[in-house]
């Protein structure tokens, strides 16, 4: 077992959490908006309707994929694929949990290693408001452009404000590595030393700029079923339109996975420290390798199966904090009315931002001053 | 070949094919984009060396070549669109005033 | 240095392809998202010279935010695919590409011996750690031996900024425009 074969293996498993979150979201997504407007969502497709998302894809699957007259044959195409393609590269570099000790040495749970993942992170996000331009200027119709202009600009300014609440983060914890970043929160007693304790106003404004970069509720403008016809994918319909539908719930999801790690203590186990953990779990008597492959096959790959409880534990308690980000995804989406253009706009820049370079200075001055022990 | 001669070489063909996009084409936009090629095939030699001697100064160096054109796109950028609302086209063909 | 991988090398072709397009396309829209072709896989490249952060900073200013104001502005502004074939336009054409040609091979001849000279060519085994790359190393730099650059930087960005705002403003004075004045 190699770092690249593991490597190899934890991007297909970040693909396999990605690809398992759209079909639950849906199903989230209309029972809970049916919950909370007092109706039952679809519950006749399998019990409880667990197998909605089973129909809506084989619908999409047989919808006429259409391809307008005049549009840009190329950049129509290329336009889902940009949308699919970042948010499941993003997620590859949250780290899912600690290490496991395979064969002796330790793998780290995090498909995507790098020591400047929180950069990356925004950097591979930012990508995503190429497929919005892409699609809304190649559908050849007025509406779809104006839907995707908007959202681009939408999107670049509360992307600004990313990068603006993420300095007061990297100053608070001093690195950009993601892993650092969780491991620092495991402090303490554990809950204590979490991300939104030490920077609430950057916690609250990556929340709402989570919200527009994604393009949910409130600022779902772009997309406005009422005003926009449907905005820069109005012309795709089919298995167009579903990627499109992907890519926005995996984007939820690396959206969600990274607040859950920078600001809800990612991986960690509330009140426990990794450390604490693997010692009670060694305690339990789970202190032993496995070997997976059996006695015949040349090759041995024992498994330490205490870290790798250990890392399970960990993976649970990332996908909640995930989750509970979802949820509120979802919660908001059918509880607040949506902005309009201007009031957007006006947040974004004149309200946020502000806020933003505030939380910098007020930052740097208590850094400072803990650093030079006031 | 060495992967320094590789890259060096790339960013050489990257700033020449800018230099040849920025002195042909008619659009101020391509033009524009030609400028980006160039400061990035300097960019791309500039890491090569970071990685070569293993010092940071290069890299320093082009962070603030991106920054400049970050400022200069944008200027430049704005520009255009003030000028295409003044006159109707991008093409530096039609922008004669200051001539003869 | 060692030789290079083969995912180097495809990125590199990839590079170049790009930039071929952003100077050989009519379609000004094709032009602006090869320009963000290239600038990703350049981004890509420097990911696999061990430079992370400058990739990531490549990706994250260049191509995911001065590429998409390109794109945008494009868009915006409804450009036409251009005619290539305009009459008076070859001799530009044709200096263009002496420009061009000329300039690699002046480089590439007077260059590469300089490099084989001192051993720069070498298959020399040269790594980059984090404490030559990384964001600690670039800006106890940026803050120390170029202070100077930094901040005039600083101020062109802010003398940038309030240029855009004044050129995006519709409300510039009335006048006639100069365009209508000259009669020939």
């Amino acid at each position: 077992m190699t770092q690249t074969v593991w490597s190899t293996l934890l991007v297909v498993v970040v693909a396999i959490i990605g690809m398992t979150a759209i079909p639950v979201m849906l199903v989230v997504e209309r029972r809970g908006s049916a919950w909370m407007q007092r109706r039952s969502g679809p519950n006749r497709v399998g019990f409880w309707g667990l197998l909605q998302p089973i129909s809506d894809a084989i619908k999409l699957v047989f919808k006429e994929a259409n391809l307008p007259a005049r549009a840009h044959r190329f950049l129509f195409i290329l336009a889902p694929a940009l949308a699919v393609i970042p948010p499941f590269v993003a997620l590859a570099v949250i780290p899912l949990g600690g290490s496991i000790s395979i064969n002796g040495t330790e793998f780290k749970m995090q498909a995507i290693d790098l020591s400047v993942g929180l950069l990356f992170f925004l950097a591979i996000t930012s990508l995503h408001v190429y497929s919005v331009l892409a699609a809304g200027w190649s559908s050849n119709n007025k509406f779809a452009l104006m839907g995707g202009l908007r959202s681009a600009s939408q999107m670049i300014s509360y992307e600004i404000v990313i990068g603006i609440a993420m300095v007061s983060v990297v100053m608070t914890y001093g690195t950009l590595d993601l892993r650092e970043i969780v491991r620092l929160q495991e402090a303490g007693a554990g809950l204590p030393a979490w991300g939104f304790v030490l920077q609430p106003l950057a916690f609250l404004l990556l929340w709402v700029c989570s919200f527009a970069e994604t393009n949910r509720l409130p600022f779902d403008l772009p997309e406005g079923e009422s005003e926009l016809v449907a905005g820069y994918h109005t012309e795709y319909a089919g298995l167009t339109f579903a990627l499109f539908m992907l890519g926005e719930y995996v984007a939820m999801l690396a959206a969600s996975a990274f607040m859950a790690t920078l600001f809800l203590g990612g991986y960690n186990v509330p009140f426990v420290s990794g450390a604490q953990l693997l010692s009670f779990l060694n305690g339990l008597g789970l202190d032993l390798n496995v070997s997976l492959l059996p006695a015949f096959v040349g090759t041995t790959l024992t498994v330490h199966l205490g870290s790798l409880v250990a890392v399970a534990i960990q993976l649970i308690a990332l996908l909640t904090k995930t989750m509970f980000f979802m949820w509120v995804f979802v919660w908001v989406r059918w509880t607040l009315p949506r902005f309009r253009y201007d009031q957007l706009m006006d947040l974004g820049w004149k309200a946020l931002l502000p806020l933003g370079i505030l939380n910098i200075v007020i930052t740097m001055l208590v850094t400072f001053f803990l650093a030079k022990g006031f | 070949m060495s992967e320094l001669t590789l890259i060096v070489g790339l960013g050489l063909c990257l700033f020449s094919i800018g230099i040849v996009g920025f002195v042909t084409r008619r659009s101020g936009l391509i033009a524009l984009m030609s400028l980006e090629l160039m400061l990035n095939g300097v960019n791309i030699c500039l890491v090569a060396f970071a990685r070569h001697h293993n010092s940071p100064e290069p890299s320093a160096l082009v962070m603030l070549i991106v920054l400049v054109a970050a400022a200069e796109a944008a200027l430049a950028l704005a520009l255009f669109v003030a000028l295409f609302r003044q006159s109707g086209s991008v093409d530096l063909d039609d922008y004669r005033m200051l001539k003869g | 240095m060692a030789a290079p991988s083969v995912f180097q090398m495809i990125l590199c072709v990839l590079a170049l392809t790009c930039a071929l397009l952003v100077v050989l396309q009519r379609n000004p829209v094709i032009s602006a998202i090869s320009l963000l072709g290239t600038l990703f896989t350049t981004g890509l490249l420097y990911f696999t010279l061990e430079a992370y952060f400058v990739g990531a900073v490549q990706i994250l200013v260049y191509a995911g935010a001065i590429s998409v104001l390109f794109v945008f502005i494009v868009m915006l502004l409804d450009l036409k695919p251009t005619r290539v074939r305009v009459p008076g336009r070859a001799p530009t054409i044709v200096l263009g590409v002496t420009a061009g040609a000329s300039f690699f091979v002046l480089c590439a001849l007077s260059v590469l011996p300089v490099l084989k000279t001192f051993g720069l060519l070498d298959t020399m085994s040269g790594g980059l750690g984090e404490a030559a790359e990384g964001p600690l190393a670039i800006s106890v730099l940026l803050l120390s031996k170029y202070m100077l650059p930094f901040q005039v930087t600083a101020l062109l960005l802010l003398a940038s900024i309030m240029g855009v705002v004044v050129l995006g403003k519709r409300t510039l004075p009335p006048r006639v425009s100069s365009f209508e004045k000259r009669k020939d």
